[in-house]
């Protein structure tokens, strides 16, 4: 269940390094997060996928790790395909 | 025109807020990585299947050659795509399955600050994207 809206700096706090679903989100003009509803939290990424697919079409979510991410290097070569 | 934004420079990577949207109901708020090597924005799976954006909304393929292996996804037309205030619409993006342990939703590619003068200052933390003359010292 969601919890009662809270501050960013409040979700920090209660659930440290963990995923965060987030339900009604409120925003800056930088568009970054500033308030919300937890709706669920884990460490595990993918497990926070799954949840947000019971969101699908409710509104707004945001989905954020309140600890600090790793850096990730992209070895890689794109190539674009126009046909689908 | 102006836009930018903090960013923490303690971090091992660019991390930026974005928004994607498809309508009021299919919106999510991520956290990004500002990779100015990748060529195209790219959304993880789960992120874009959210938005109503599955593989049936398809308008191309992509693939992404590793070093040890290739992954490949599809692309689509995000409505809207804001990041710190700059709003892209029908913003063409790649979606790819990316491993989990990742851990992280997508990387906001050159594609998205093309045209523009983008200043990085990793000092204060803070990213400007603009059209109009920046003056460097």
């Amino acid at each position: 269940m969601p919890t009662e809206k809270m501050t960013w700096e409040e979700i920090k706090k209660l659930y440290p390094d963990e995923w965060v679903l987030i339900t009604q989100p409120e925003a800056n003009e930088s568009t970054q997060v500033v308030a919300g509803c937890v709706f669920d939290h884990n460490e595990d990424h993918g497990y926070i996928h799954e949840r947000m697919s019971e969101l699908k079409g409710k509104g707004a979510i945001a989905v954020l790790f309140t600890g600090k991410p790793h850096g990730i290097t992209g070895f890689a070569r794109v190539d674009l395909d126009p046909e689908p | 025109m102006k836009w930018g934004g903090p960013y923490d420079p303690e971090l091992e990577a660019i991390w930026v807020p974005a928004l994607a949207s498809c309508s009021e109901e299919e919106s999510s708020y991520l956290a990004m990585i500002l990779d100015t090597g990748t060529p195209i924005t790219v959304f993880h799976t789960p992120i874009a299947e959210f938005l109503g954006l599955d593989k049936s909304q398809s308008v191309g393929k992509v693939r992404f050659r590793g070093l040890v292996e290739s992954l490949e996804g599809y692309q689509v037309i995000v409505p809207r795509f804001e990041v710190y205030g700059r709003v892209r619409e029908n913003f063409k993006v790649a979606v790819c399955q990316l491993d989990p342990e990742l851990g992280i939703d997508g990387l906001i590619g050159k594609d998205f600050t093309r045209g523009l003068r983008t200043l990085l200052d990793d000092l204060d933390g803070r990213i400007i994207m603009t059209d109009e003359r920046i003056s460097i010292p």
